[in-house]
């Protein structure tokens, strides 16, 4: 009976330690770096006819007449109402021709900012990006305002020429900042352009890249903010946001650290590109 | 002798070579220093890539480059283009008709269609602000600043910018520059539109159609060589104007935006709304060139957010 209550007592106390031994693994890790365990790469993207091909279909662009021909690194498909063209980056490209820019008073702009949404969500759709992983997405007015030279007074209402949606990637709930896709309409809301990049890629392993500490990162700072001369005083910097950054031309991937500056009047954020410490 | 004959037949093409060379040197000088009122369109890129330490700081900005490279190279599938690397110095984009030295005529000016691409900043003086941009210094012009619009006495920044006055006729200049089209504090016509009766300035459009540049801090670093790409394929099937805050505004949720304005003026409102909503690099001679125009339209992305300005209306 003894000998199981000492088990028992021992069992309790084993678990104590487990529990000081995790409660400070915890805290050791709330003052160590943040650990990334997951990295993306970039699936290589071989340019051709058939993709180009292959979009226009599912964005339903009527083809007649088009020619087809390959310059400057891109695929590009043109005819009489649209240009549309793939490089070997991967970046789309979509101009029309045929459909024009006009202004009206804001106050009568008929189309509203949800139609827009569904347009572009549809164009995306098609060119088989996928929903869920657009982490910020926006539709901006184009406003436009006449003035007299003379003394810079307006000249008639505010007016709207179109729409600029704007979506960037997320992967695992960070923003991709090298990811983008824009879609501009005009006022009746008839596509006019786009341009996307948005890169298939592919989680290959997990990994832990340690960052910098915070004083090695306020050193960072420090020597971006004298980089800048007189445009700002350092006050405090602290690492705002971790982004992934995914850059198409080298297809490579690294960790783009966010500071987050504060001055004597404003407050601002810069970005500096820093080698992942492994 | 053989040897020697070798040397004599290895030496001929050398002097060929040296010749030719010589010859098609002087030739795309001449076309460089020529005025685009040959008969054919010609694009100009001027990138400030590095520069005097007396200017402040030693800075060699490779980002500048690429992002004008990718812009003149789409636009040599079309026209004549012609790219100088660090070169913007104080004559080449200013008028003789302001100052005796300059030589904007022969450089700036002597394209249809420019891009500058520099740093620029907020210059105040009798609590007037307006845009300066930054360039190498010259020994007739010892600042290292260029400002298109207002001076004052007593102040180092001269009106250096008069476009579209002669036959050389640039109708489309593009600045991407840090608050080089500035929204607020009446920057825009301080820099480029500044005629108040009382103060008789004139207008920096003397006959160019449009001017394009951004409100704000703008980024070099952050994806800006597609969209300066696309710009130059896209602008020579639609709008200029649109094209230019499409391509170079980008909405980053958080974070700073990029805030690209375009300005037009003419005679009457509808024609400069006309120049901004149809001129395209290709169409430009539909629209007339009006010198100190009388009404100016802008053109931006609502609510863009840009560093160190406020957010657009």
């Amino acid at each position: 009976m003894s000998a199981k209550r000492n088990r028992i007592i021992s069992f309790f106390i084993v678990i104590a330690i487990f529990t000081i031994i995790s409660s400070n693994s915890f805290s050791y890790d709330y003052l160590t770096p943040t650990v990334i365990t997951k990295k993306y790469t970039i699936v290589p993207f071989y340019n051709s006819i058939d993709n180009l091909l292959k979009d226009c279909n599912s964005l339903g662009f009527d083809m007649q007449d088009a020619k087809v021909e390959y310059k400057q690194g891109c695929f590009v498909l043109e005819n009489a109402d649209f240009i549309f063209s793939i490089s070997d980056e991967g970046f789309i490209n979509y101009v029309s021709k045929s459909i024009k820019w006009f202004n009206i008073d804001d106050a009568k702009v008929s189309i509203a900012d949800d139609d827009i949404y569904h347009s572009a969500y549809n164009i995306l759709s098609a060119l088989n990006v996928d929903i869920d992983d657009i982490g910020y997405s926006s539709v901006l007015r184009i406003h436009g305002q006449a003035f007299s030279t003379t003394n810079w007074e307006p000249v008639g209402p505010l007016m709207t020429t179109g729409f600029v949606f704007t979506a960037e990637r997320q992967l695992d709930g960070i923003l991709a900042y090298d990811s983008l896709a824009k879609i501009a309409f005009n006022a009746d809301g008839e596509l006019i352009d786009f341009s996307l990049n948005w890169p298939v890629v592919e989680a290959v392993l997990s990994e832990k890249i340690y960052l910098l500490p915070e004083n090695v990162l306020k050193l960072e700072a420090t020597d971006i903010i004298s980089k800048l001369g007189d445009e700002a005083a350092f006050v405090d910097g602290t690492l705002a946001i971790i982004a992934i950054v995914i850059d198409g031309g080298n297809s490579e991937l690294a960790i783009q650290y966010v500071y987050h500056f504060k001055t004597s009047n404003e407050s601002f954020i810069k970005m500096g590109k820093l080698d992942p410490k492994l | 002798m053989t040897s020697a004959c070798s040397m004599y037949s290895g030496f001929k093409p050398f002097i060929r070579i040296i010749l030719i060379s010589v010859i098609l040197f002087a030739f795309s000088s001449f076309l460089f220093f020529a005025k685009a009122d040959d008969g054919y369109l010609s694009a100009g890129l001027f990138v400030l890539d590095t520069w005097d330490a007396s200017c402040g700081q030693i800075a060699h900005d490779t980002d500048n480059w690429e992002a004008g490279k990718h812009w003149s190279d789409a636009m040599a599938a079309h026209c004549q283009t012609y790219t100088n690397l660090n070169g913007l110095i104080a004559s080449w984009a200013t008028d003789n008709y302001r100052y005796t030295w300059g030589d904007a005529d022969n450089h700036l000016e002597a394209f249809d269609i420019s891009m500058i691409i520099t740093h620029g900043g907020v210059y105040t003086a009798n609590g007037t602000h307006r845009w300066a941009m930054l360039m190498q210094r010259e020994t007739h012009d010892d600042s290292c600043l260029l400002c298109p619009g207002m001076s004052f006495p007593g102040h180092d920044l001269h009106d250096q910018m008069f476009l579209g006055e002669t036959a050389s006729d640039i109708e489309i200049l593009h600045v991407f520059s840090c608050h080089s089209m500035e929204y607020y504090m009446n920057m825009i016509p301080n820099t480029w539109q500044y005629k108040a009766a009382e103060n008789n300035y004139r207008s920096a459009f003397a006959g160019i159609h449009q001017i394009n540049g951004m409100h704000g801090v703008s980024h070099t670093e952050n994806g800006v060589n597609t969209p300066m790409r696309d710009l130059g394929s896209n602008g020579w099937s639609n709008s200029v104007a649109h094209q230019w805050v499409f391509q170079l505004s980008r909405n980053r949720g958080d974070h700073p935006d990029d805030c690209a304005i375009s300005l037009a003026c003419s005679d009457t409102s509808t024609h400069a709304w006309n120049v901004i909503n149809y001129e395209q690099y290709d169409n430009r001679s539909n629209y007339p060139d009006i010198a100190d125009p009388d009404f100016c339209v802008i053109i931006w992305q609502s609510g863009c957010d840009p560093d160190s300005a406020p957010a657009l209306p």
